[in-house]
């Protein structure tokens, strides 16, 4: 609770406050078990950012921070949704980029996932973060080729459609015809 | 000059041999010598039979080394010891030989579509994600435990319980009780009544096909374990199908097979021979993929199948291997499924086994074939899971009408059935918006009412199955052979599953849905549902790439 409070108030004050620490490139954000999070206090948690977030409308650094949230509350729609917001408001926010391709990865939509990572990696602006998003593609890659998929439907079906119309019509004129 | 005398000498020795005449009446060939008359039929007396040499007790004692000693009239049951071998014995036991060529038949067929069961596990569970093995697994392997109680609780008794003797299992007659109504002025059957809980129901025959018929009904309940997997709640997915296998496929079945009014649509209506399902393309596969249609909506698609815009987006399997092995057994198991429906290899035409196992087997590779090459043009690649799903199309889609159709129709039915398969998982996913991991709607829910609708075009007339189908006398004729009404009353048998058996089973896993929920949580489904639904995951000694 201590942590979030001090995030919030650090980015109400100034967004800047979760630029990269000096040295490290990291924002500083200290990790905690998912898990061990009460239900009670990821909910507060969605409260008060999404609060700081109406307050703030213009910070893709506060979306990013609730899109995290959503994620330790396993509720990766909302995710997609701040994070996609936070990418909408500062359409080079590297961090938001990097965390829309882990929650692809993580969904293991791995074609998606690996678009999202490559322009993540377009997005670094040194080199921590550049390491940070190479490090995720090749994750991204290796389960590619370690796994298979059918392939995205990203085609129209209107000549498959209409050829199939086209056989059906064929099959009763001649079955008729004899 | 000479030109006429060769014209007049070549008129001459035509009309002398017959050179350019119009075909005499008479045959060139010499008539055909008459018929031998058949030998005068050889009385058989009891004489006769005390006279056939068999084997001595010494021979015997030396063992058959060639074969030829083993199965003689001594191995003739006889009814009364001391009369010795009687012509009734003989008779009892050429009868006694037809009905036990069909109980075997029948019974190797229905263990053969039982391990069907495996096929489909393997298929399903290689097609979803490793963290998601384990649950898959037991879904597959539960769903025969889970539906073969209920159909003996109660299952049997609606879909059998009036279906009558049947001739070639023998033909005692103990399932005699059907629910029936007036409806337009006909008598109509909706659901059986005798043989609930098998009670009272110490047949032989009956108990045959209580065996045949539930290893198809667990066919049709595993279909859906497909399209919920990796997010079905496992409790849920009991619940659905102990229903299932309970009441709603057991009431289509009857109406189909048990004697219910869409078998009777023939005897009552004039629609050719009512409708006609062979070996289950709709009582089986339609019913199993229409029911997966309803789980597919209510469950909801798999988190980040979708994108925000709905664009489907591919998700891994995590063992192709696994599902071409599982078409394989598949393949296998249909040869029990179709050819076996016949209840039958001996007497009222069911040699005709062989036709139905050639259409069987040529349907199937059809499909596979239309398929493999469909996504070869489209995607540049011959993509390996929709070419098992093509295959499995040609197989369901030839089910209905394997017993009806010539080869040449079976193989123009699974190429139809290979490109429709590949164009319903398109549109499901892309314009239904439902997330079927296996593609179990298309190929069992679309290609099974194709293959329904194909017993009323492509049946030929020329299949006879004891001289009448559904009461009604002669072979089933679709419409490309002269019987529009057999068209007819197929395309009611659509209506009736796509109305009735859809609606119904959508509304009763609603209500399961109501009270304890489908679908697990996200949570649940983040982290796999092998751990906290079955506490333990398919590969623990492994590291798991592609969960």
């Amino acid at each position: 609770m201590e942590t979030i409070d001090t995030t919030l108030e650090l980015t109400r004050q100034n967004a800047a406050a979760l630029a990269p620490l000096t040295g490290t490139g990291l924002p500083a954000l200290p990790w905690r078990d998912p898990h061990n999070v009460p239900l009670e206090e990821r909910r507060s948690m969605i409260q008060r950012l999404e609060t700081a977030c109406a307050e703030n409308p213009a910070s893709a650094d506060l979306r990013t921070c609730l899109a995290l949230v959503h994620a330790v509350n396993y509720d990766p729609q909302q995710v997609l949704v701040s994070l996609e917001k936070a990418l909408e408001l500062e359409p080079k926010h590297f961090f938001a980029q990097l965390k829309l391709a882990e929650l692809w990865y993580r969904l293991r939509a791995l074609p998606k996932a690996e678009e999202e990572a490559l322009k993540a990696l377009d997005l670094a602006q040194n080199a921590r973060e550049y390491q940070m998003a190479r490090a995720q593609l090749q994750e991204i890659r290796k389960l590619i080729n370690n796994s298979w998929a059918r392939p995205t439907w990203n085609k129209s079906m209107a000549s498959g459609a209409w050829s199939f119309v086209a056989l059906i019509v064929v099959m009763m004129v001649v079955g008729l015809w004899r | 000059m000479k030109r006429t005398l060769l014209l007049l000498t070549m008129a001459a020795l035509s009309a002398f041999t017959g050179f350019g005449q119009a075909p005499a009446a008479a045959p060139a060939t010499p008539a055909p010598a008459a018929a031998p008359a058949p030998p005068a039929p050889v009385a058989l007396t009891v004489d006769d039979l005390k006279s056939i040499p068999v084997p001595s007790a010494e021979d015997r004692a030396k063992g058959d080394t060639g074969g030829d000693k083993t199965g003689n009239a001594s191995d003739v049951a006889v009814s009364d010891p001391k009369a010795g071998l009687t012509l009734a014995d003989l008779v009892n036991q050429v009868g006694q030989n037809k009905v036990g060529i069909n109980f075997t038949w029948t019974l190797i067929c229905g263990f053969m579509v039982m391990f069907m069961q495996a096929g489909f596990a393997l298929v399903e569970t290689g097609l979803i994600r490793a963290k998601n093995a384990n649950h898959t697994m037991m879904m597959n392997f539960m769903v025969y435990g889970a539906g073969m109680l209920a159909y003996w609780f109660i299952g049997f008794a609606i879909q059998m319980g009036g279906a009558g003797a049947l001739a070639n299992l023998g033909g005692t007659p103990t399932l005699t009780s059907e629910f029936t109504a007036t409806v337009f002025g006909k008598t109509m059957g909706f659901w059986g009544s005798k043989g609930l809980m098998l009670d009272g129901h110490y047949d032989v025959g009956g108990l045959l096909v209580f065996l045949f018929q539930m290893v198809f009904m667990d066919t049709a309940l595993t279909i859906v374990t497909g399209t919920a997997a990796e997010r079905w709640k496992f409790t849920a997915f009991l619940a659905c199908s102990v229903v299932m296998g309970a009441f709603t496929y057991p009431i289509f079945a009857n109406w189909a097979w048990g004697g219910g009014f869409l078998a009777t649509l023939g005897t009552n209506f004039g629609l050719g021979h009512g409708y006609a399902d062979f070996a289950g393309s709709g009582v089986v596969h339609s019913v199993g993929g229409l029911s997966a249609l309803g789980m597919g909506i209510l469950v909801g698609p798999r988190l980040g199948k979708y994108t925000r815009d709905g664009k489907p987006l591919a998700m891994p399997g995590h063992d192709i291997t696994m599902v071409l092995a599982g078409c394989f057994i598949l393949a296998f198991g249909w040869f029990g499924f179709n050819p076996g429906s016949t209840l039958g290899a001996s007497g009222n035409g069911n040699l005709r086994i062989t036709s139905v196992a050639v259409d069987t087997m040529l349907a199937g590779m059809a499909g596979g074939f239309v398929a493999m090459f469909y996504m070869w043009f489209r995607y540049g690649k011959p993509d390996a899971s929709m070419s098992g799903n093509g295959l499995l199309a040609g197989l369901v889609a030839i089910t209905a009408p394997s017993g009806f159709v010539s080869t040449t129709s079976s193989v123009i039915i699974g190429l139809i059935a290979g490109f429709l398969v590949c164009l319903s998982v398109e549109y499901v996913e892309k314009v239904m918006k439902i997330d079927d991991p296996v593609g179990a709607i298309s190929v069992h829910g679309a290609c099974g009412l194709w293959g329904v609708i194909a017993v009323g075009l492509f049946a030929d007339g020329r299949s006879n199955y004891g001289g009448s189908w559904n009461g009604v006398p002669g072979a089933v004729t679709g419409l490309f052979y002269g019987d529009m009404g057999q068209l007819v009353a197929q395309l009611i048998g659509v209506a009736t599953l796509v109305g009735v058996v859809f609606t119904l089973n959508f509304l009763i896993s609603w209500v399961i849905d109501l009270t304890i929920g489908q679908r697990v949580s996200a949570e649940v489904e983040l982290q796999g549902l092998d751990i906290p639904e079955m506490g333990a995951v398919a590969y623990p000694e492994f590291e798991l790439k592609t969960m």
